[in-house]
């Protein structure tokens, strides 16, 4: 594996795989996870904040399992310094924030843009009452409303991201 | 040392950090105010009212019917109500609902004319049905009037839209004072004879009244023409006595669906294996699956012709095309009813004859034999195809109260019959049943195309009135596959249809009525119902089209589901569940401080982080 910068080709394809497999189970998630017509998020409450059962036993680790592969990939293979792995750590830790706003806000996109028929909801963004704008409250931004939770995520994900473009590789 | 591009460059992501979506968040909060609580211009307190129906009935009702299906048409719109004895109708009493239904064929003498005016005068609607005493009919704006030989002749009641048959009943001459008459009696020479509906609102505050001058309760399903004409009147007067009221109902259907579509593919037997006939059944499944639409099958499994000694079961090698069909339907998300076990008794052959009841004798199997048979019909579905049934159709629809008894305790969950109701159905069957009546009729030989725009016709008005669809096809014909093809398309131009099969509604008719039984509304600053428990999600809490709800809570926690005049309820554990609806105030954003206090300590640690790996990595290059 080479070593990690966002100047990086690998790290971008990183990246490219992490967005498209959290838009991907989220889709999955709002297409053919349902109970009795509904969508699971629809007909039950999470377990935790905004997560269900599925996120935390399926979703997360998965995603978790791509967004974490260059680590799993450097300590298996043993030739980063311990430097770079701490970057390399950063990174993908900074990929799996990434990856859980965008599973989530997939998940309205499709209920927003493109919804199921048995969807009460169909054509509806996040409401206030949806449990990801009420677990840590929301914000309007431009009419939409926006869960606070991906606002206290975006900074450490940018953070993380600058740090990596700023810093000139060793 | 950090060079000047460094510095630069620093600066740049710091700005990027810091116009990051919290001064998005902070600022257009402030400009928007979108997180202060939006309160309307204020509290609307609702009457304390509880918001239930009365049926009122006297002491002789000759036969029940009529309460029976005022019954059913309420279970059916999943509305609160209670049966009150008219002498026990007083005042006091008459505030504890804001509507009545008055069953006057059950001879209502001992109801109190007070407590009638007090009802309307209090804005409360009134529906009266047959005969009044002449003292309450200025109340409905009407006057009673004796019966003359032109009442001899009425044939039909004229609605404009459409007629129903008048049979061998009772009617009750009035005379409209200052009534508006819906509906008219008329006679074979196409002429008005008298009112037979009429409705009244006596000052602009008082509840409206209705009067029908037949047994709209009566004689349903019978009129071959519009069968269900009367129990639509009877329902859209029940919808405009409430109209204005904050009513709160329990929809039939989950998602708040307004009708359910099913077909029953009819009679079907082991000897259902000729080529034509499996051709057509797969073309007619295949259309339906196309469409996300289910068939249920109505299966005897065991084919007796004794004249010729005839004793096929479905077991049998010449049924193996009929039973890979069914296994298809079944696959594709249909089911399979057990319609008898022979579906015949003595030497008759199946299908020409009931088989619990013997027409030459007039006697009814027993208890113990009617189960037997009922027992190996369901054992040898289960052992041909490996599916369990949990519906029965009676042969010819022929069933006792020892047929009931016997199947619900088999374990069966459900019955589907014409029992002169389009409503849900489940009064004078036994515990753990429900019927799904069959609506629609079914399509005969040699049918037209009058009989297919009679069927649309009947589509509209059970669409209307959210009542089950449901017709069969024995599919004998190319044309009966066409006219069933065609009435699916038809319903498919409707909106909020629910295309399932019978195991799915029963088994969802069942949850419902489990959360119903406990159903209690109370109106206050909020809406309050109280549920009996359901293990389905999807059940649906309906308000007038003109509420927009704003904020719901489910046992104390906040739940999401809702748009706006309905709630779609999750499955509710509790014995008794409570939930909350409001109509005043959004949901206030109770967890944004928490938030907004992560948002700016993300923030600031990411900047902290974000300068102390920039700052520690110039470190070290300047010390290599």
């Amino acid at each position: 594996m080479p070593e990690m910068s966002l100047m990086n080709s690998a790290a971008v394809v990183m990246v490219v795989m992490v967005i498209l497999v959290s838009i991907i189970s989220g889709s999955l998630e709002y297409t053919y996870i349902h109970i009795d017509g509904l969508p699971y998020r629809e007909a039950r409450q999470p377990i935790i904040g905004t997560f269900y059962y599925y996120h935390l036993e399926a979703i997360i680790p998965v995603i978790g399992l791509i967004a974490f592969q260059p680590v799993i990939y450097e300590v298996l293979s043993r030739h980063s310094a311990s430097l770079d792995l701490r970057r390399i750590l950063a990174f993908c830790f900074g990929n799996l924030l990434l990856a859980l706003i965008l599973e989530d806000a997939t998940w309205f996109m499709l209920r927003r843009f493109s919804p199921l028929l048995s969807d009460p909801l169909a054509y509806e963004w996040i409401r206030p009452s949806d449990y990801t704008a009420s677990s840590l409250g929301y914000s309007v931004i431009f009419g939409a409303i926006i869960p606070l939770w991906y606002l206290i995520l975006v900074p450490p994900i940018v953070a993380i991201y600058a740090a990596l473009i700023v810093l000139p590789k060793d | 040392m950090p060079t000047v591009s460094d510095k630069a460059r620093y600066r740049r992501i710091t700005l990027v950090l810091l116009i990051s979506p919290i001064v998005f968040d902070l600022g257009l909060n402030l400009l928007e105010g979108s997180n202060r609580r939006q309160l309307d211009d204020g509290p609307t307190i609702y009457s304390e009212a509880p918001g239930k129906v009365a049926v009122i009935t006297g002491e002789s009702l000759a036969y029940n019917i009529p309460l029976l299906q005022v019954q059913r048409l309420l279970e059916h719109q999943g509305l609160v109500y209670d049966v009150v004895k008219d002498r026990d109708f007083t005042v006091a009493k008459s505030k504890e609902y804001f509507s009545a239904i008055v069953v006057g064929g059950s001879q209502p003498t001992s109801l109190s004319g007070t407590a009638i005016e007090e009802l309307t005068n209090g804005g409360a609607g009134i529906i009266w049905i047959e005969d009044m005493p002449s003292h309450l009919s200025p109340l409905f704006g009407i006057r009673t009037v004796p019966e003359t030989e032109s009442h001899q002749t009425i044939n039909r009641i004229d609605y404009g839209e459409f007629t129903t048959r008048i049979f061998n009943e009772a009617i009750y001459p009035i005379e409209p004072l200052e009534a508006h008459v819906n509906g008219w009696f008329m006679d074979n020479a196409d002429r008005r004879v008298s009112p037979a509906e009429t409705s009244y609102r006596s000052q602009n505050t008082s509840g409206i009244v209705y009067y029908f001058a037949y047994d709209a309760c009566s004689w349903w399903g019978v009129d071959p023409e519009y069968p269900w004409a009367r129990a639509y009147r009877l329902q859209m007067a029940l919808n405009n006595i409430l109209s204005g009221h904050l009513t709160v109902s329990l929809a039939p259907y989950p998602r708040n669906l307004k009708t359910a579509f099913i077909t029953r593919i009819e009679d079907v037997d082991p000897l259902h294996n000729s080529y034509e006939w499996i051709m057509r059944a797969y073309s007619y499944l295949e259309y339906y699956t196309s469409r996300n639409a289910l068939l249920s099958v109505s299966l005897t499994p065991t084919y007796i012709d004794p004249s010729v000694g005839l004793d096929i079961g479905l077991e049998a090698v010449e049924s193996d095309v009929l039973r890979k069909w069914l296994s298809h339907v079944l696959l594709s998300g249909g089911t399979v009813i057990e319609h008898g076990f022979t579906h015949q008794y003595n030497g008759k052959k199946t299908g020409v004859a009931p088989e619990f009841y013997n027409e030459e004798k007039r006697e009814w199997l027993s208890l113990n034999e009617q189960k037997q048979r009922i027992s190996a019909g369901a054992n040898q579905i289960r052992s041909n195809l490996g599916f369990s049934v949990k519906g029965f159709e009676a042969p010819h629809y022929l069933a006792n109260k020892d047929t009931y008894a016997a199947l619900s305790q088999l374990g069966f969950r459900y019955i589907t019959h014409n029992s002169d109701t389009p409503f849900l159905d489940r009064i004078g069957l036994a515990e753990g049943l429900v019927n799904i009546p069959e609506t629609l009729g079914y399509i005969p030989l040699d049918s037209t195309k009058e009989l297919e725009e009679t069927m649309k016709a009947n589509i509209d008005m059970l669409y209307n009135m959210s009542c089950v669809i449901l017709f069969f096809n024995h599919l004998y014909e190319d044309e009966s596959l066409k006219i069933g093809e065609h009435l699916l398309e038809y319903s498919l131009t409707k909106p909020m249809v629910w295309y399932t099969n019978t195991d799915n509604l029963a088994e969802f008719w069942h949850e419902r009525l489990n959360a119903y039984d406990k159903m209690d509304v109370k109106l206050g600053r909020d809406i309050e119902v109280t549920l009996g428990p359901t293990r389905k999600a999807g059940l649906t809490i309906v308000l007038p089209e003109e509420k927009s709800i704003r904020r719901v809570h489910v046992n104390g926690a906040l739940w999401p589901t809702f748009r706006d005049n309905y709630v779609i309820l999750p499955v509710l554990r509790e014995t008794a569940n409570s939930i909350l609806i409001s109509l005043s105030e959004d949901e206030p954003n109770t967890n944004m401080p928490q938030g907004l206090t992560l948002v700016i300590l993300s923030t600031a640690l990411s900047i902290l982080l974000f300068k102390k790996t920039t700052s520690t990595h110039h470190v070290n290059r300047t010390q290599g």
